[in-house]
Order: structure tokens, then C-alpha cells, then sequence
């Protein structure tokens, strides 16, 4: 063991720190060589067995080992001039600087500047971030799972202590300490790179502006970084500590690392792009391909609510990608909606910052479409009171329903699409405004929409608009509903026929939701109620019939059980009488008796059969479906099973054959290149399929499929088909699997040949009753409603409702002949909601005057209880009358 | 003469050492204590401490020689030298030149 005195080290150091400056001259490493020549001394000092070396052993060691070391050097320090040592003078000091304090501050200042710049600035900005959120909205998202947080911090942590070991003499550093700076610098590298494209706008921010040095911080962080790891690892070299000469590969597996984590963001907005702008359709159908298999779902959801960082489309000068367009993209790769689902929180097991909450901006307000769901609006509460006249065959139902804003400052619009029971009308349409009830002004749509934008949108006051969307949906919207817990109540009174099914049932059919832009929890509870005027077939499960009235149903149905609808309640009639009643339309001059009649439905047997079947996710459902049913059909004739992917395939064919032989060839196409993915166009399958069909007259297309939230395809060749098929009495059917938005409908609407296939029951279950029907095996019933100017020689006891029902038909038939000013006041005299007319309420007398509308009397709108005949209100108004009178008198 | 011939041995040795420090890890790796003691007893070289870690320093940073840290039970850590490939290739060039010199020289004599 050698000891060494501390004269004896200072007197070493000082020598060698004196020849710093030569030593480095020929191109060497000044620190490295004074390390050699210390530890050679050191070792010359142990080969000669000395317990305690003292200066004068190391002047005489020195002597031995390097004579010129006993010399002092010139202060240019590289000169080769030397004078040999005679009295002791202090040493040159290494950098040049004579002045011990100046060099001391110069010191200082370069420690500032490196925690300020390594440490202060990085925490800084992760901060900045984490609570503005400005680089992953606008640029990327340093920060997308709390595991990116704790690396980014690491890195200011790494610096500051690499920071507190260069302040302590001697700089030693634990053995884990090049590894983590490794880290650090692997991490700020990878971010550096990441931010790159943007430097230059960020030296032009910081020139022009004095701001930009938060897209800089990485690559300052990785500058200071690296001046900390040199520095080290030449302290490490110095003192004979072992620096690992594999640290950097730690940087480099980091930086891979984070590159790779990013890849599936960076490639699918990649993908996202070539989807929708490349030129050639095959390329545009495979980067959809390339979506469904390597595409980042939350990526393409956050594009779809039009968060895409579109800086970087302005830095690289490329056109801007549209919502829009994405929402399609988001249907082709999912099969799904995009509202469909949650909006992206960017969060991670609940933890992290919730990057892009709901749809803060709600860039639909006041539009037609439902769009996505907005955040803080929520159901508040849901009640539907349902009437029904079994032996008149009409039904009715009031949907209540309030919602709730619970955002913290913006107003917002709910919206939602509703499914009507098959032929149904909205006849009601109530806004509580200030607890009252202010009943609708029916008119022409485009009317109601123009006074609905204007007093919603401009004034934002209290309004309502209903107008259809498509046959058999309605689209309703109010707004504003105020934050912080504001709510708006809404009422809908819909007219239908109870729906035929078969063997003498009836069928009560409910509304329900296909689309809509607020949140139902799915615990919360709808109220229903139903009098049927006779107890039902059979209680729905959740059920419960009053024991006092059989007739009136009850349930409190939560919104999990009723994701897919209401239960439809059955109701039995007798077989032997036919069904018909009497009602008197009293609003039209000359009067009119209305009769509606339970009738065998047409034969349809002799035409064509092409069923189209959804390719998409949704359709495998469909197609297992499928299979049973035609496997188990009598049905005989000429069929075509088309699917819809990627175009147009033809899975089976029978002609003049039963249509099960059709099961064997489609078995055969599954697995081969059939396979269910992501959303698929329809419109290339339904044109072939419509092309087959109207070869023979009363040819039929069954499309059964799921959602269509877009239209990917161009529509025009399709209802030009429809519309010019002529007098062959082609029929689209329209089958749809789950209840959702469907926008081909939406386009095709109220054409006479489009049909919309009532849900009713299970799939398999409807689809049986459709298939056989369609197939000549079964004859489906049907509503005939009749209008006569005669009185007929019974007393018309029926219900408005049969008026209101006719005036819907009617108002069909007068849009067809292009008589829609007719058909308008039509809608208008029987407050009904058609393709030709909408429902608004507005606050004001005010605004119902400057839009030029006129609310309906309350007394002449439809209710659950049983609306009051014309001579009951004059029997009831001579009793006031007199009652007053005896008063007075 | 002696002036003359003093610096023509600096010029001389300068190239030669840096020679037989690449010649001397070729075989294998030395640290320094060890490479130091063996070149010094090279005649003629006039080999000290203070001449080799510098030109050992300088190879380093030139890519020829490779260092690692080796603990050591007796004193501070070994530090040990070792040829890269670099080197290796360097060395078999410059022993190529240093042949060709000597043959050239050699043949220059004869003549003369």
C-alpha cells in the first residue's frame, strides 16, 4: 500500500498541469496523457516499494520519467521553448486565462448555461405540454403514454446530475451514469430528429418573433447532452475510471426504440393520405387494405374529428385532408361509423393526460348530418308513452326526452337520428320553453330549416327542427342547450300502423335511435308506457301488464337492454274479420272518410331474386344468416347472391331452381378470397344486382347490410337505374342488420321501388319472413288505406291517426306527380313531417312571425290520451258558455 | 557535425518509435507501464515516459490503437493498448514503406 502525501499529489498536479498545453500541442489528448503519466508514476512509485511518496520522490520520480515535466512551459503552453526550474513559480493555467476569478466566472457561467439549457428548458417545455397540449394537436405528440412522460423527464433529471458530479472534485461518476446519459441522449436525439422539419420555421420564429425555442428544446437537450457525456468520459479516462464502450448502442436502441413506437402513427397517417389522394383507385383500395392490417384506430379517430396535426400539411405545402374524407377512410378500414365509437382520449389505463378529449368544436351545428358525439352532452332522461287501437290498426307514441350539457362553457346541439315505426309520421313535435309547452309550426323544409338556423344558429334561442332522413327516419335537432347542466326538454308524437306479421299479430312498433351526437349512459332508464285498448299476445321480457288493466304494458327498460331497440309488443286479431275502419278527415273541404283495411299483400313470385349482401364486417352476421335461411326456404325460382366487396362478387347463381341449391356455391366462396372486412361500397353490387333483376318484370334486390355512415361511391348511375326502370315494377328491399345511419337511403329516400324491410324480430327470424315472402312462399299483409268524398253507410268512429296516415300517403303520391305546393299543405294542414315538410318551434311569436310561420293551436295536435272530435269541442265549448252565463246571471 | 547529427536522430526516431509502438502491440496488447519498460530497452531508441504517452494519446485519437481499463490488485487501473484493424493495416503499409526505404537506401550505397 503506498500512501501519498498531499504536497507530494499537489506537486504532481501542478506539474502536470503546467505541461497541459504542450502536451496537447502534437495533436494528443492533453487529459488523457496527464492520466498516463500519473498513473506511470504512480506505478514507478509502487515498483520502488514506497510506503509514503512525498514531493521530493516525486521530483525524483519525474526526473527519471519525464525530465521535461521539472521544467516550466512558456504560457503559450505549445511552445517547445523550456527553462529549466529553478525556484518554484505558480503553474500556467491549462485554458490560458491568467485571471483565476475570471476563469472561475467563465466556469460558472458555463454551468448556468448548462442547467438552464439542459434542465430548466426541457422541464419547461414538458410542462408547457403537457398542459397546452400544442404539439400533439398541431404537430406530434411527445407525450402519448404516461411511459414517453417519465422517459422525457429523464432526461433533465440524467443532465442535472451529470451536472452535480462535474461540480464536485474529483469528477466521479457511479458506474450507472454513462448508461442513463446514454439513455437521455437517445431519447433527446430521437425527439430531435422528430421535430427536425420543423427547425427552420423555428430559427425564423425565434429571428423575427422571439419564439420557437420549445420545438428546439430537444436538440438543445441533446447538445447538452453530448457536451456532458464528452466532458465525462474524459474525467472517466483521467482518473483510470472504466467508461463502458458499449454505453452508445444504449442511445441508439433508445432512439430505435422510440422510432419504432412511433412508426404505426406516422404510417397510418401516411396511409390516411394515399387513401384518399392517390390517383388510381387500385392504390386508394389497397392503402385501405394496408389500414385494416397495420393502421393505428385511434390515429384514424382523432383524423376523423379533424385532429391530423395539420400544421405539417402547411409546412410540406400538401392539401388538407377533410373530416369528411377521413370519416369515409375510418368506415372502409373499420366497417364502422366513426361516432360510433368513444372519441379518442389518448389516455392509457386511465392514467396520462387526456390529449383529445370529445369533440370540443361541433362543426355540424345547424347542419343535416348527426355527426360525432360532443362532449358534456348526455340524455338526461327518456319517456315514451305509447297508445295503440288494435282493431283500427294504428298506434302512436310520444318520445320525451331532455338533454343535458354538462361542458363547461360551450352551448351545444343535440342531434339524432330516429328509426320510425315501419310507415310511420311524426304528427307532434313539443319544446319546453321557460316549463312551457310550445307546440311545433309545420311547413315546407326548407322553410323550417331557414328559421331553425336563424333563430338557433344566429339568435341562439330556444328552437326545435324535425325533418325527415330517408324513408322512415326523421332527423331532430335543438339547440342551445346551455353548459354547465343546462338542459332542453323535447317531445315527438309519432302516428304509424301496428305492422302486420302474419297469423292475425299485429305488432307494436317503438322508435328508436340510428345515430346520434350525445352520450346515453347505459344505466339510464327509459320510462314506457302502453295502452293497447287489449291486452297483448305476449308480455315482452322486462314487462309487466297492470293487474287491474291487462291492457296497459309497463316497463322501466335501461339503455343497455335497449342499445338495439325497443322490444316490439304483439297484439293477436281475429283471422275471420277483415280489419277495417272509418276515420273523417274534418280539415279538408269537401270532407273526406278514410278507410283503412287489412289486406293480403301482392304476389310476388314470378321475378327475379338478387340478394346483395354487405362484404363488410357487418355482413358476416348476414351471411351465416343468410346461408340458413335459403338452406331452409321452399322458395323456388331465379337468384343471384352478390356480395359487396371491393367491388362485385357473384357468390351463386339458380335458375329456375330452389333457391337453397344456392347454399353449396356460396359455402364454397367463403375462405377462398371472400373474406368480411372493414365498410364496404354497396353501390357497385346493388347496380349489378339492379341490372339482373329488371331483366324480368317484378324483379326484387334484398340488400342486407349494416351501417352506411358514407357514401364512398357516386350514387348517380344507381337511381338513374331506379328511376327509368320504368313500368317492370323492379323493388329494392332494404334489410338492415343493426340499426344505423344509411345514407344510400338518405339519397334514394321516397321512390315508390324502395322499401324499407321492418325489424321486427331475431335476424334469422326476419329474414325467413323476407326471403320467403320475397321467394312467392308466403303472402305478406298490408295496411290499404282508402279515401272516399261520399259518407259510407257506417259511423267513421276511427282515430285521426287513419287521416294522418292516408295524408302521409298521399303527400307520397302528390311528391311523385311533382305537386309538392300541394303536398306541402297538405303536411301542413295534418302537422306532419315528410320529405316536402319539417316541424320547427321557435321562442317567439316574434320569430314564428319574421320566418313567416304560424305554431299549431295545441288543441289540434295528436296526444296519448284520446284526441277530442270536433263535435265533442263544440259540445264542450256551449257547456262553458252556459256554465259562464249562470254565473253572470 | 554533432548539431547535425542530433537532429537527424530526432527526425529519424520520430517516425521509427511510432513504428515499433504499432510493431510491439502487433504481437498483442501491452498497457502502458509494460509497453514503456520494453520499448525503452530498445538500443537506440531513446525511448522515455514522457515521449510515449503522447505518441500512444495521438494513435488513439488517429483510430490506430484501441485502449481499454483493466483493474489492477497493485496500483491504479492498467490501462491496456491494443492494434484496430486501422492499425493493422497502417503497419503492414508502413512496414512495406519502411522495406522498400531500406532496400532503396541500401541500393543507393551499393551504387555510390
Amino acid at each position: 500500500m503506498t500512501i501519498w502525501t498531499t504536497p507530494a499529489r499537489e506537486f504532481l498536479e501542478q506539474r502536470l498541469n503546467g505541461h497541459r498545453g504542450r502536451l496537447a500541442a502534437d495533436g494528443a489528448e492533453a487529459e488523457e496523457v496527464m492520466a498516463d503519466l500519473r498513473d506511470h508514476v504512480m506505478q514507478e512509485a509502487v515498483a520502488q516499494g514506497l510506503t509514503v511518496v512525498t514531493e521530493a520522490d516525486v521530483r525524483r520520480l519525474l526526473a527519471r520519467v519525464e525530465p521535461t515535466l521539472l521544467e516550466e512551459s512558456s504560457p503559450g503552453g505549445g511552445d517547445v521553448r523550456t527553462v529549466r526550474l529553478t525556484d518554484p513559480e505558480p503553474p500556467t493555467l491549462p485554458t490560458g486565462l491568467s485571471n483565476p476569478s475570471r476563469s472561475a466566472l467563465a466556469r460558472y457561467g458555463v454551468e448556468l448555461l448548462l442547467a438552464v439549457l439542459g434542465v430548466v428548458l426541457p422541464i419547461g417545455t414538458i410542462l408547457f405540454e403537457w398542459t397546452s397540449r400544442l404539439s400533439a394537436q398541431e404537430l406530434l405528440d411527445p407525450i402519448p403514454t404516461p411511459f414517453h412522460g417519465i422517459l422525457l423527464l429523464l432526461v433533465p433529471a440524467v443532465y442535472a446530475l451529470g451536472l452535480w458530479f462535474r461540480s464536485r472534485a474529483p469528477r466521479r461518476v457511479p458506474a450507472f451514469y454513462p448508461w442513463s446519459l446514454a439513455l437521455a441522449l437517445g431519447v433527446s436525439g430521437a425527439y430531435a430528429v422528430a421535430f427536425a422539419p420543423i427547425y427552420p420555421w423555428a430559427l425564423v420564429g425565434i429571428i423575427v418573433f422571439g419564439l420557437g425555442l420549445i420545438p428546439l428544446t430537444p436538440l438543445i437537450a441533446w447538445i447538452v447532452g453530448w457536451i456532458l457525456w464528452r466532458e465525462a468520459r474524459k474525467a472517466a479516462v483521467a482518473q483510470h475510471q472504466p467508461w463502458p464502450r458499449r454505453a452508445w448502442v444504449v442511445s441508439w436502441m433508445t432512439a430505435l426504440a422510440l422510432g419504432v413506437a412511433a412508426l404505426p402513427d406516422v404510417l397510418t397517417e401516411h396511409l390516411i393520405r394515399v387513401a384518399i389522394d392517390a390517383e388510381s383507385p387500385g392504390e386508394r383500395s389497397q392503402s385501405v387494405q394496408r389500414l385494416r392490417s397495420w393502421g393505428d384506430p385511434d390515429v384514424l379517430l382523432r383524423a376523423c374529428y379533424g385532429r391530423r396535426r395539420a400544421l405539417w400539411d402547411d409546412l410540406l405545402g400538401r392539401p388538407q385532408l377533410t373530416p369528411e374524407r377521413v370519416q369515409t377512410v375510418y368506415f372502409q378500414v373499420t366497417g364502422r361509423p366513426f361516432n360510433a365509437v368513444r372519441p379518442p382520449l389518448n389516455q392509457h389505463w386511465g392514467v396520462g393526460r387526456q390529449v383529445l378529449s370529445d369533440f370540443e368544436w361541433d362543426v355540424s351545428l345547424g347542419g343535416e348530418a348527426v355527426a360525432g358525439q360532443v362532449s358534456g352532452l348526455s340524455l338526461r332522461s327518456s319517456r315514451l308513452d305509447g297508445q295503440a287501437s288494435v282493431p283500427d290498426g294504428w298506434e302512436y307514441v310520444e318520445w320525451t326526452l331532455e338533454f343535458q350539457n354538462d361542458h363547461d362553457g360551450r352551448q351545444r346541439e343535440a342531434r339524432a337520428e330516429i328509426q320510425l315505426p315501419p310507415g310511420g309520421v311524426v304528427s307532434r313535435v313539443t319544446l319546453w320553453v321557460h316549463g312551457e309547452e310550445r307546440e311545433a309550426a309545420f311547413a315546407g323544409r326548407g322553410e323550417t330549416r331557414a328559421a331553425y338556423q336563424q333563430v338557433a344558429v344566429a339568435q341562439r334561442r330556444d328552437p326545435i327542427l324535425v325533418t325527415t332522413s330517408g324513408p322512415d327516419r326523421v332527423l331532430m335537432q335543438c339547440f342551445p342547450i346551455e353548459p354547465r347542466g343546462g338542459t332542453m326538454k323535447v317531445r315527438l308524437g309519432i302516428t304509424a300502423p301496428l305492422l302486420p306479421v302474419g297469423g292475425g299479430e299485429l305488432r307494436y312498433v317503438w322508435p328508436r335511435f340510428t345515430e346520434r351526437n350525445f352520450r346515453i349512459d347505459p344505466g339510464l332508464e327509459h320510462h314506457v308506457w302502453l295502452e293497447g285498448g287489449m291486452p297483448a299476445a305476449r308480455v315482452p321480457s322486462g314487462w309487466s301488464a297492470d293487474a287491474q288493466r291487462p291492457e296497459v304494458l309497463r316497463s322501466v327498460l335501461p339503455q343497455s337492454v335497449v342499445s338495439e331497440g325497443f322490444a316490439p309488443v304483439p297484439f293477436q286479431v281475429s283471422g275471420e274479420k277483415p280489419t277495417s275502419a272509418w276515420a273523417l278527415d274534418d280539415r279538408s273541404s269537401p270532407a273526406r272518410w278514410i278507410r283503412q283495411t287489412l289486406v293480403d299483400g301482392p304476389s310476388v313470385s314470378e321475378g327475379r331474386l338478387a340478394i346483395v349482401l354487405d362484404g363488410g364486417v357487418q355482413g358476416s352476421e348476414a351471411w351465416e344468416s343468410t346461408m340458413k335461411v335459403l338452406g331452409a326456404t321452399a322458395a323456388r325460382g331465379d337468384l343471384r347472391v352478390y356480395v359487396a366487396h371491393d367491388g362485385v362478387h357473384r357468390v351463386a347463381e339458380v335458375l329456375e331452381g330452389p333457391f337453397r341449391a344456392a347454399t353449396n356455391q356460396m359455402a364454397r366462396s367463403v375462405g377462398a378470397s371472400l373474406v368480411f372486412e372493414g365498410g364496404q361500397d354497396p353501390i357497385p353490387a346493388l347496380e349489378a344486382a339492379w341490372q339482373w333483376a329488371s331483366e324480368t318484370p317484378r324483379g326484387r334486390v334484398l340488400w342486407i347490410h349494416g351501417p352506411l355512415p358514407v357514401l364512398v361511391g357516386n350514387t348517380a348511375a344507381l337511381t338513374q337505374s331506379i328511376d327509368r326502370v320504368g313500368d317492370r315494377g323492379t323493388v329494392l328491399m332494404d334489410f338492415e342488420v343493426h340499426p344505423g345511419p344509411n345514407l344510400l337511403m338518405r339519397d334514394l329516400g321516397s321512390r315508390e321501388s324502395v322499401v324499407i324491410w321492418p325489424r321486427v324480430a331475431g335476424l334469422e327470424e326476419d329474414l325467413q319472413r323476407c326471403v320467403d315472402q320475397l321467394g312467392g312462399i308466403r303472402r305478406g299483409r298490408e295496411w290499404l288505406r282508402e279515401a272516399f268524398t261520399e259518407a259510407p253507410g257506417v259511423k267513421a268512429t276511427g282515430s285521426r291517426h287513419l287521416v294522418r296516415l292516408w295524408v302521409r300517403d298521399h303527400i307520397r303520391k302528390l311528391t311523385a306527380e311533382r305537386r309538392v305546393a300541394e303536398a306541402v299543405e297538405w303536411a301542413g294542414r295534418w302537422q306532419l313531417v315528410t320529405p316536402v315538410s319539417g316541424a320547427v318551434v321557435l321562442e317567439t311569436r316574434a320569430q314564428y312571425a319574421e320566418a313567416g310561420l304560424k305554431p299549431v293551436d295545441p288543441l289540434t295536435t295528436p296526444q296519448v290520451v284520446p284526441e277530442p272530435q270536433t263535435w265533442m269541442l263544440m259540445v264542450v265549448g256551449v257547456a262553458l258558455l252556459f256554465w259562464t252565463g249562470r254565473r253572470r246571471g | 557535425m554533432t548539431d547535425f547529427f542530433d537532429n537527424w536522430v530526432v527526425q529519424v526516431r520520430k517516425g521509427i518509435i511510432e513504428l515499433c509502438i504499432l510493431r510491439t502491440l502487433a504481437v498483442r496488447e501491452r498497457y502502458g507501464y509494460e509497453l514503456v519498460k520494453e520499448l525503452s530497452e530498445v538500443p537506440g531508441l531513446g525511448l522515455t515516459e514522457g515521449t510515449l504517452y503522447p505518441l500512444l494519446s495521438r494513435l488513439r485519437v488517429a483510430g490506430l490503437v484501441s485502449t481499454r481499463l483493466e483493474e489492477s490488485a497493485s496500483g491504479p487501473a492498467r490501462k491496456y493498448y491494443a492494434l484496430t484493424p486501422e492499425g493493422r493495416r497502417t503497419l503492414k503499409t508502413m512496414n512495406a514503406y519502411i522495406e522498400t526505404m531500406h532496400q532503396s537506401a541500401q541500393n543507393v550505397g551499393g551504387e555510390s
